[in-house]
Formats: C-alpha cells, structure tokens, sequence
C-alpha cells in the first residue's frame, strides 16, 4: 500500500518537475526559428494543449496499460525503443551483481578472518581502492589496458543477441568496471558483518560446545552474515542500475543510460519522463523488496511486517 | 591430583598483563567459586581455561585439565574437550545464542559436534535435556528462537547445551546475574542440583559474594588481575585474611546479611574506599595492588606480596593478613548484620567521618515533620554513639503532608514498544495497572520490583517525563499529569532524579562543573553558580578539581556523585533514585548508599528509592512498595514488609534474595513457583 | 587491636580517578594517532586542499591558455604531466579542476547537511505522525538518485556546475535525514536526556546542548564520506555532460575528452582518472579514519 502511494507520490513529482516547469517543449523542439503555426500544431499533436492534470492522467494512464507514449523526437512507441536498451541494460546488471557478488564475499570474509595479519590488511587496503575508483574511472583503464593495449576485448559497441558470445564479450568489460565498485563497496558491509559474527558471543558458545574455528563460522556464520550483507546487496542494486548509465556512455553501449542521455539532449521529454519514473520504481520496488526479504530472515522481526 | 591445576596463568593483551599469574586448582566434583569485582580479569580466567580468549588477547602458564596442558594442547585436542569434558555456561543468555537459529538445533548441535549421536536421535535428547533443565514445554521450546524466550528460560537452555554431554567441569560465568532475583533463585537451584546429581566439578564466576557462598565449598578472591585469598567459604565469611575480602565480606554481609525484625536501617554501610584501578592500570601497577585503598599498607607493599599459607587450606597473598581469631564475624548469628560488629568495624567507623557541626543540613524539621522517628542532630557516627548505628532520618508518618502522589495509574505501551523489554507478548502491554502511591515529606519510600515489574515506566510518570495512560499524579496537590511543560517549572526545580547508569546519565561531553550547573541554568535559580557547584561538589565529597574533568575521566562511584550533585543543584525537596546504585561494584554501592543516607538527613529530602534488590531498599528506605506486573502488590512499612510479608510475590522475592552464608535450596519456605515463569 | 581497611569512605571521600595514562588511551589524538586510515586519508585530503587553495592563486599555466604549436606534449620539465589536444598544461588544469571539485563538493555537502539534519532532528524529536512523514519524504527523495535528479534539472536548465551541485545535494539530503535521526533518537533515549528534562530543560536547549554536540561526530564523519561520493558524482555527471560545459578544467571533462584521444595518448585518460580516485581515496579513509576515532569500539576491529 505505502509502495502504491509513494510511487504514486514519485510519477507526480517527475511529471510535474519535468513538464510544467521548463517552458514549451513544443519551441524547444522546433528551435527559435519555428513558426507559431508549426508550434501550436506539434503542441496539440503532442496534447501539451489540454489542463495539465489531464496530461497527468494520460501520462500515468498510458503507463499502467503498458503504452509508454511516442517519442517526441524520433515518434517510435517508446516502449520499442526502452525495450531493446533493456536488453543491453538489463544483462550489465545482472553481470556487474555477479561480478560484485564474486569479489564481495570472498574479500570481505578474508579481510576479516585475517584482519589482524598483513594478508588482512593487504585485502583492506585493496578493499579501499576498490570503493575510490569509480565505475567509469575504471571503465576507461580497461578500455587502455585490455582494449587498447592487449586487444583481449571489444571496448566499445554493440552487436546485438543474436550473436550471443559476440554480445557477451562485449559486455565483460563494462561488466567488471561495474562489478568491481559495487563489490568493493559490500565487502566493506561483508567484512563488518563477519567480524560482528567473530566476536559474537553466539559463535563463542559454539566453540564452547566443541566446534572448531571454521565449522563455527560457517555453521552460525553463514545466515547472520547473509541478513545485513543481502539488505546491502539490495540497495546497491540501484547503485548498478545508475551505474550502468555512465558505463554505457563509456563504452558506448545503446542501453537505457545512452538512451536517457540522448533524450536529455533532445529535450525529449516524454522519454526522459518515463525512464527518470522507471529508475525510481525500480530503487523503490527493490528497497521494498529487501526489507520483505530482511524481515523474513529474522525471525526476531518477522512478527512486524 | 585435582581435576583442573591453573598455575601461573598470565592473560595479557599487548603488554597489559589482565591476569597476572595466578593459581588455583578444582578437584573432581568440588565446588569452587571465583569471587571478583568487575576488571579484576574473573572472566577472562574462565575463558583463559577454556583457551576461547577474544582476539588479540593471548595466556602462558599452564592449565592442566586431566593430564593435558591446554595452552599448550593443539586446537584439535582442544575442541575434542570443549563442551564434552568441560563445558561452559555464560553470563549474557540471550547474546550466547544464535538469534536465527532454533533452539532444538543448537542443542542437538552439542550432541552431535562429538560424534555422539545421530541427527535424529540428538533431536529426542535435546528434548530430555531441556525437561532436565525444568523446562515446561520441551517440544514448544525446541522449534523456538532463542528472542522468543524469557531469560530464565534461555540460561537454562545454554545450561542444557552445557550438560549435554556430561561434562566434569562445568565453567559458570556469571551465570545469573542478567536474571531477575526469583529467577535467579530457580536457576541456582537447578545448578546446584544438576552439579550434585551428575557429580561435576564447578568453577562459578560472580561478583556476588552471597551467590558463590550458597553453592560452593570454596573461594577464590582475585583483586585486579591478581589472585589475593583462597579459603573454604566457611573460613572466608568468618575470618578473611586478606584486608579486600575483608572489606568486601563486611559490605556483602550488611546489605545481604540476616535479615531480623531488630535490624535498624541507615546504620552506616562499612566499605572499601576508593575504587578499583582500571585492569590497564592495575598491570602497570608494581606491588600489592590493593595497597592505595589499604589501611594496612606500608612501605613493604611496594613489593609484590606471594599467595602463601595463612593456616591450613587459607592462602593469602597479603604482607599484613589480619589476624584470625575465629568468630569475629558472626554471620549466623542472631544479632542483625554481622558487618555491624564494632570489632569488625574496628576504628575505622570511630574515625573524624560523618560527624561534625557543619552537617546538621538546614531545617530538617518542617511544620509537619515533627515525625517520632527524628532521631536528633542526623550523623552523629562519632565516638559517643560508639559506632552504634543511628536512624539518619525522619520516618515519613501518616500524619506528614502528602508530596508526591498517584492515584490508580495506568500505562500502557503498544507491543512495537514493549517488545525492547525482551518479553515477546502480542497487542499491548499495560506497564502499569491501577497504582496507588503516596509519598509524605520526610518519606524514603523503596520501589521494589523485577524488570518487567513497570517500576522504571513508575518512575518516569512521577517525574513528569511521560505521561500515563490514565489516572493522575499530583505534586503538592497538584496534577501534574496533564500539565504542559512549561507549568511544570515549579515541580521540576524540587523534584529531582538520579538513574541507574552513572556513564549514561552524564553527557560525555560536558564537564562535570556544566553538567551540575545545568539545572541551576534551566531553573533560572538565583545566586553564584560557580559557588553552588563548588558547595555542591564538596557535599557530594567529590575532589574540588573534578569540576574540570569530564565523565569518561570519572570512576563509576564519582560518575554517580556527579549524579547526584545534579539532582541537589535546585535544592529539591523530593529525590527520585531509579536503580542508582545498580550498576556499580559491591564495595562502591556501599559509599554511594551511605551518601544518600547522609544527603537524605542532610537536606531532609523525601525520596523515592526504585530497586530489584531487596538488601538496598531494606538498608534505605522506611517504607516499601513491591511492584508486580504493574500493581503494588504490597506495602507498608519495611520491617514489616521484610519480616511479615503478606503476599506470596513478596515471600517468594525475600526468600530467592541471596544472602551470605544462605545454602542456595535451604529455605524451603521459600514459594518458588509463585510466580509464573 | 584488630585493624580493618573497612573505612567509612567519608573519611577518605575520594576515589582514584582511572589514571592519566589509561585518559590518554581515551584521547582523539591517542587514536588518531593509531588509524592508519586516519592518517593516510588526513594526508591526501590535506595535499588535496592545498592545492586547491594554491590553485586559487597560482597555477604552473593558465589552465585554459590553448596553445596548438604544442599539443599531446608528452610529461617533461615544462609540463609535468604533458599537455592534452590544445595544448593546454594537464598539471595545471587538474590543479585547477581540484578546486572546482572540492567547492561543490562542499556546497552540496554543506546544502544537503542545512536540509538533511533539521529535518532529521524533527523526525527524531516529535516521532508519531509528522516524524513519520519526514521520513517518508525522505524515502521518496531516496529514490531519485543523484543522476536521475541531474537528469531532470539538466533537461529543464541545461547542464552546469550548478545542475551537479543541486542533484548531489538532494541526493544527500534523505541520507543526513537518515542518519540525524538514528542518531538523535540513540541520545534522547539516553538518562542523560531524561535528567536535562527533569531540570525542566527546554526542549530545543536538549538539542542543542545534548543532542548535536553528541551526534556531530556521526555527522562529522558522514560528511566527509558524502565529501567523497561528491568528488565521485561531480566526476561522473561532468563526464556525462551534465555538469559544467566545455571548457572548463574539470575532471570528469577532462576524462571525457581525454577518452576520445585514447588510442594516442592513453596517458591523458590516466591522469584525470588517477587523480579523481586519489581525491575520492582521500575522503574515504578520512571518513573511515574519523569512525575508528570517534567510536573506539569499531577501532578495535580495524
């Protein structure tokens, strides 16, 4: 219920941010040199002409049954162009989600197990420059490195999946500049939440009980590990969403982030609107979704949802 | 041949040496109690011998536990012992669980981890051990999580894991001091019994004297990382050698000792002056370390003094071990507090102390005070009482002005709240139910209640800094229930409020001169400031040049003097104490009670006094309200209360008090089962 | 004649305060002093002030000055670090950019702060209904992540340095809202704030005597980390085009530029990069160093 309202809440605030205040998209559209007539013809192709809550109530109506609008710009269905960036978009996440996953937790777990020996240490350090590199940063070092350099990868571009390997390779390499970030970032979260558990009084108990060091660990490790390091893996996953904008503009991916930035360009409103909507939904459905997931891992606050 | 031999145990962390070579041994089936006030590295000793130290903290020495060296023994050989031969229960039952894990699987946990059993058959035993632990509902309790019990129930589901594989040493680690008293009791007994019937060694941890007198044969006193006294328990109560254990068994016997209709209240508390350095300090201590608090101490306790045979069974590491002529300290005896015996006062009570012109605080004796209890000029402890205990203070009578008032209180708290308390119940929880209280000037009335008893909620409506649900509280007549705080200006400056928590309740960021001026700031109350904080330091007999430091720089007895300077700041007339004395180490709750039992006489202040422990309200108060799931369940005067008690709740809490010398089980009157678990 | 220890602490009436030496464990400086992180990331963030200020006054070139008999110049003694495609000195524009990064850095953090930490007070103060709606507000603004916020303010005013310094400080504001909170309710709970009210201390004299002095290191080293994640956003939107327009010295342009020349003179990208992820280093061990610093029982763990 809360989520309906606070989405309902977001599409009023990006519709209202974005279309009542920057004027008349129509003479942006057209530039200074267009003609009255030409304006008031687009604005009523476009229906900037009828009371801004109709628009409102077009806008969200057309959302909710799955029609996203024309462009302003190029005129295709939105939802055709968003569609085939998503395709792009969607399989960087989820890669740069494994990619973070597969550095956080083995990092984490060494930095803390280890974190008074120099190989801890050593882990933290590299720990540290993971979080200060940022995506794009790291982006445009594996393009010199292993693009330019070494020639291992494509650096750039887009084939499509109909080749599938060839679609693939190109998107390792952004794949891991996004990767390594996010991973870097919950390790630091996997490393607290494993040194909580190493001076835990629980774990103390069941080495009492006779159970060595790692057997503990892993035993009564695991799960109180997995409950603060997940709601952090949830919320950083809206960390890749807007990270895999700036990634794409590196390698110049045709994804969502290339797609929104070109709108901006071209003033397209109506593109800008809905996919400015569609990230914050999806950071709000995802926070909604980490706290069900939180709650139904403790039981000591499952009674409250 | 003993079953486990510590010797020269050294637990150091960098170069802080926390324990600092001791020795003591366990022999199969004996009792032994590990007596310590916090930092004295008690703990750390337990967790030295089950060689689980926190990280970075590391033992030498020897432990040798059937033949086998544990510091030296390989980690394998080690875990092969651990909860199989030797088995440990801790202080803290809710943290020592694993909060997501069902019960059930972490006891069958402890079966199986040695091969023992099976899966499936760990799963019928874990339900044995729980009804071995007197566990209702065994089945219920297995598919629990551990936030889903109380906390007796959960130090007797660790109490399972420990006996699961019948161990021959049990380590108990404070193993009741997060409980409540009643069930402190129950899980003593159980202890003891369990201990008796599977034949194991015990080594029990506790700061409380009475606690390890009830269970054990014998005693070990550690003081600041160093052991200071061995002895039966019998031989420590009745003549200890060591000036510590002195000290310490005279302040444990006159809070807990026997209790009898002839023991009079504010008699003053013997104590130990000063207080503990630190466990980083103490190790850079050279020589006796208790010798800055020793009126014994001479050039000679520069050097380290070695535990050494006071007599048969006594060893003492003292260079001046008083003398042992037996029965000074009748513990048994019929006569009241056995710390009360001039002999065992000694001159240290005939001392210059309380007495002198200057503390015949200003009018004790209002218009309607003219109380039959006020026993004179307050204080005179000097030489022509010779040392015999006088009443400081006014029994508030039925004729004296009511103060503070409460008529059928009420509150009630949603269960989102409620469920901090620990006590997992759904919809919501009524704190308080119809509390009826009347606190006349010149009263010290005592608040005793268990946690859950609604007695700190209590406090905080009579203070005005929460509201009730319903009924009302009247200040001098005067609602004040459902006044807005600016009306409040006048109740504040004379109603005023020391908490339990001597760390929690100074802003560590103020000085201590800021944080007494504070009220004098807010209430707008006239006069020099910096003079009344300096009186008020030196009433509360802080050093002059602690107004400059800041909490953290503070002891946790000069924390709660600071405390208490704040509350005396507007000169209030009514003093609300929650827990204040809780917290802090046995010999420093005595100098802190006996300062409030000056300040009381003093400034003739009316006080209300909320406590869980029976022995402090019994020292302090003249009447006594018991507290029970929100109602008062009895009340009057405290002799009667504590000699004639009514109800069964009060019965049941009198009687699971631990006191000195009291066999935990003796006193079969006791109405355990009275309160529902 | 028996001689007991057992006084009458009236006698005596002082305790022995924890002694200098265990104070000084206790001390900022002690800790400071033991936080390898509190030192590395105090130097850099140090080394990056100072050349921000000195950049104020005096920089090797005129970062701006283009100069075509002398472009992708490879480091030497006259350019340090070369120069790029107009031949402009890249020492001098990254001292240059240093500046322009740290002050909206700043500006947004500051802004942010001015917004997040009232509010959060207000959360933490009042509770109940209104607490709530702050909260829910927040979570609302949560949602719009600062490139998205760019996004917007970029389509309706065209890209600046303004543009980023608005996004990032919304994006801030729901974090220091966040963080006030947790952290003021943590102290309000406390006796120490019960006793203030019993002296019949008002309540926004608590807040200000109590609450912020004991949650300013909370918001002290939430700042500097925010401090960092600035430097990373100003990067990031100036590299996409939503921060200040060409030419300016800034980083993340700098970096886009520079990305066109990649084939030629990699070097040009690694300059700006290595720069941007020292700065960002910087602040982040600062504001981790801080953490171990004013809270000793994290610093047990590091």
């Amino acid at each position: 219920m809360l989520l309906i309202a606070t989405l309902a809440v977001a599409s009023l605030i990006v519709f209202l941010v974005l279309a009542v205040l920057p004027g008349k998209p129509a003479e942006v559209i057209l530039g200074t040199q267009a003609t009255p007539g030409a304006v008031r013809e687009l604005t009523d192709k476009l229906g900037l002409d009828k009371p801004i809550w109709r628009q409102y109530v077009d806008w969200v109506g057309g959302l909710l049954s799955g029609r996203l609008g024309t462009s302003y710009i190029s005129g295709q269905p939105i939802a055709s162009e968003l569609g085939s960036a998503l395709e792009v978009t969607g399989p960087l996440v989820g890669l740069g989600l494994l990619v973070g996953i597969v550095i956080a937790v083995p990092l984490g777990t060494f930095s803390a197990v280890r974190s008074r020996r120099a190989s801890g240490v050593v882990a933290s350090v590299l720990n540290q420059i993971g979080i200060a590199v940022p995506s794009f940063v790291l982006g445009i070092l594996l393009i010199i490195v292993a693009g330019v350099e070494l020639h291992l990868l494509p650096t750039g571009g887009f084939t499509g999946w109909s080749d599938p390997a060839s679609a693939l390779r190109s998107l390792v390499l952004p794949g891991v500049a996004l990767g390594v970030v996010e991973g870097a970032i919950v390790g630091r979260y996997v490393r607290t939440a494993v040194l909580d558990v190493l001076s835990s009084d629980y774990l103390r108990t069941a080495r009492a009980k006779g159970l060595t060091q790692g057997r503990a660990l892993v035993r009564h490790g695991l799960r109180n590990v997995a409950v603060p390091v997940l709601t952090v893996l949830g919320l950083e996953l809206a960390g890749l969403v807007v990270g895999a904008v700036v990634v794409e503009n590196v390698f110049t991916l045709p994804g969502m982030g290339t797609l929104l930035l070109q709108s901006v360009e071209n003033r397209d409103l109506i593109v800008v609107e809905d996919i400015v909507l569609l990230v914050a939904a999806v950071v709000l459905v995802v926070n909604f979704g980490v706290d069900v997931l939180y709650h139904s891992l403790d039981p000591r606050i499952a009674r409250e949802l | 041949m003993s079953l486990l031999d510590v010797e020269n145990l050294v637990i150091s962390s960098g170069d802080a040496r926390l324990v600092d070579g001791i020795d003591f041994s366990v022999g199969a089936g004996e009792r032994v109690g590990l007596i310590g006030e916090s930092g004295s590295g008690k703990s750390l000793t337990a967790l030295g011998v089950m060689q689980l130290l926190p990280r970075g903290i590391s033992s030498t020495g020897s432990i040798r536990f059937e033949d086998r060296d544990l510091v030296r023994a390989p980690e394998r050989a080690r875990c092969r012992l651990r909860g199989n031969r030797v088995a440990m229960v801790f202080q803290e039952p809710m943290s020592a669980l694993n909060p997501l894990m069902r019960v059930g699987k972490q006891i069958a946990e402890s079966l199986t981890v040695h091969g023992r059993l099976s899966r499936s058959a760990a799963k019928e035993e874990a339900a044995r051990l729980l009804a071995r632990v007197e566990i209702r509902d065994p089945r219920a309790v297995l598919r629990a999580y551990p936030h889903e019990l109380s906390g007796g129930q959960r130090q007797r589901v660790v109490l399972a894991m420990a006996i699961a594989n019948h161990p021959v040493l049990l380590l108990a680690d404070e193993p009741t001091t997060a409980l409540d008293v009643t069930v402190q009791d129950r899980v003593l007994r159980l202890l003891d019994g369990l201990v008796r019937e599977e034949r194991m060694a015990l080594l029990l941890i506790s700061h409380d004297l009475a606690v390890v007198s009830g269970i054990c044969e014998r005693v070990v006193v550690m003081y600041c990382g160093r052991l200071v006294e061995r002895a039966a328990v019998g031989d420590i109560l009745a003549h200890p050698r060591h000036p510590y254990t002195a000290g310490l068994v005279a302040t444990s016997a006159s809070l807990g000792g026997v209790w009898s209709a002839t023991a009079r209240r504010l008699q003053v508390l013997p104590t130990i002056p000063g207080t503990a350095p630190g466990a980083a300090a103490a190790s850079r201590l050279s020589g006796c370390p208790f010798r800055t608090r020793c009126g014994r101490a001479s050039e000679k306790c520069l050097e380290e003094p070695g535990l050494e045979a006071a007599e048969a069974g006594h060893d003492v590491a003292c260079w001046h071990p008083l003398p042992a002529p037996a029965g000074l300290l009748r513990v048994h005896g019929p006569s009241g507090p056995a710390g009360r015996d001039d002999d065992v006062l000694g001159p240290g009570l005939a001392g210059p102390g309380l007495a002198g012109p200057g503390l015949a605080g200003p009018g004790l004796a209002g218009p309607g005070l003219a109380g039959p209890g006020l026993a004179g000029p307050p204080a005179p402890v000097g030489s022509e009482t010779d040392g015999r205990p006088v009443q400081l203070v006014a029994s508030g009578d039925d004729g004296a002005a009511p103060i503070l008032e409460c008529r059928n209180l009420v509150k009630v708290y949603r269960a989102a709240l409620a469920r901090q308390g620990g006590e997992p119940s759904a919809g919501e929880i009524r704190a308080l139910d119809g509390v009826d209280l009347v606190v006349r000037e010149g009263d010290v009335l005592g608040i005793v209640g268990e946690s859950g008893s609604g007695k700190s909620t209590l406090a905080r409506i009579l203070l005005a800094l929460d509201r009730p649900t319903s009924g009302e509280v009247r200040f001098r007549a005067v609602r004040i229930d459902d006044r807005p705080e600016r009306e409040l200006k006048e109740m504040r400056r004379e109603v005023q409020v020391v908490f339990q928590d001597p760390l929690g309740s100074l802003d560590p960021r103020m000085r201590v001169s800021d944080i007494v001026a504070e009220p004098l700031q807010a209430l707008g109350v006239e006069g020099d400031c910096r003079q009344r904080v300096a009186e008020l330091l030196e009433a509360v007999r802080l050093p002059r040049d602690s107004g400059r430091r800041y909490p953290h720089q503070l002891s946790g007895g000069q924390r709660q003097r600071v405390a208490i300077a704040r509350a005396l700041a507007p000169r209030p007339n009514v003093l609300v104490a929650d827990e204040a004395v809780s917290a802090l180490d046995v010999s420093v709750r005595a100098q802190i009670l006996n300062l409030f039992a000056e300040l009381i006489g003093r400034f003739a202040l009316s006080v209300v006094f909320i406590s869980h422990d029976m022995g402090v309200v019994r020292h302090l108060c003249n009447r006594v309200a018991v507290l029970y799931r929100g109602k008062v369940v009895e009340e009057g005067m405290t002799e009667d209360v504590l000699t004639r008690p009514v109800s069964s709740y009060t019965r049941g809490l009198l009687a699971a008090t631990p006191r000195l010398g009291k066999q935990v089980g003796d006193d079969e009157s006791a109405t355990v089962g009275a309160v529902p678990l | 004649m028996t001689f007991l220890p057992v006084q009458l602490d009236a006698i005596t009436g002082t305790e022995p305060a924890p002694d200098e030496e265990v104070a000084g464990e206790l001390s900022l400086w002690y800790r400071w002093r033991h936080s390898p992180s509190a030192i590395v990331g105090s130097l850099i963030s140090a080394a990056v002030i100072v050349i921000a200020i000195v950049s104020l006054v005096w920089t090797p070139y005129n970062p701006l000055a283009i100069n075509m008999a002398a472009t992708f110049a490879r480091p030497s003694a006259q350019h340090l670090f070369g120069t790029d495609q107009y031949g402009r000195d890249v020492l001098s524009r990254l001292m240059s950019g240093t500046d322009v990064t740290l002050y909206a850095g700043v500006v947004s953090v500051l802004a942010a702060g001015a917004i997040g930490i009232p509010a959060g007070l207000y959360a933490a103060q009042r509770g109940g209904v209104p607490g709530q709606l702050v909260l829910r507000l927040a979570d609302l603004v949560y949602a719009f992540p600062a490139l998205l916020v760019a996004v917007v303010l970029a389509t309706d005013f065209g890209g600046s340095t303004l543009t980023v310094m608005g996004a990032v400080a919304l994006a801030f504001v729901p974090v220091f809202a966040r963080v006030t909170r947790s952290g003021a309710l943590g102290v309000l709970s406390l006796e120490y704030v019960s006793a203030a009210r019993a002296c019949g201390v008002s309540r926004m004299r608590i807040l200000r005597r109590h609450v912020l002095p004991n949650i300013a290191p909370l918001l002290i080293t939430q700042m500097t980390v925010l401090l960092s994640v600035a430097v990373l956003a100003d990067a990031a939107l100036t590299y996409l085009g939503l921060g200040a327009p060409p030419p300016a010295a800034s980083w993340g342009l700098m970096l886009e530029e520079a990305q066109r020349y990649m084939g030629t003179d990699p070097l040009l990208s690694v300059w700006p990069a290595v720069t941007i992820a020292l700065c960002v280093l910087g602040f982040n061990l600062l504001g981790d160093g801080l953490r171990d610093v004013f809270d000793p029982r994290r610093h047990d763990r590091s």
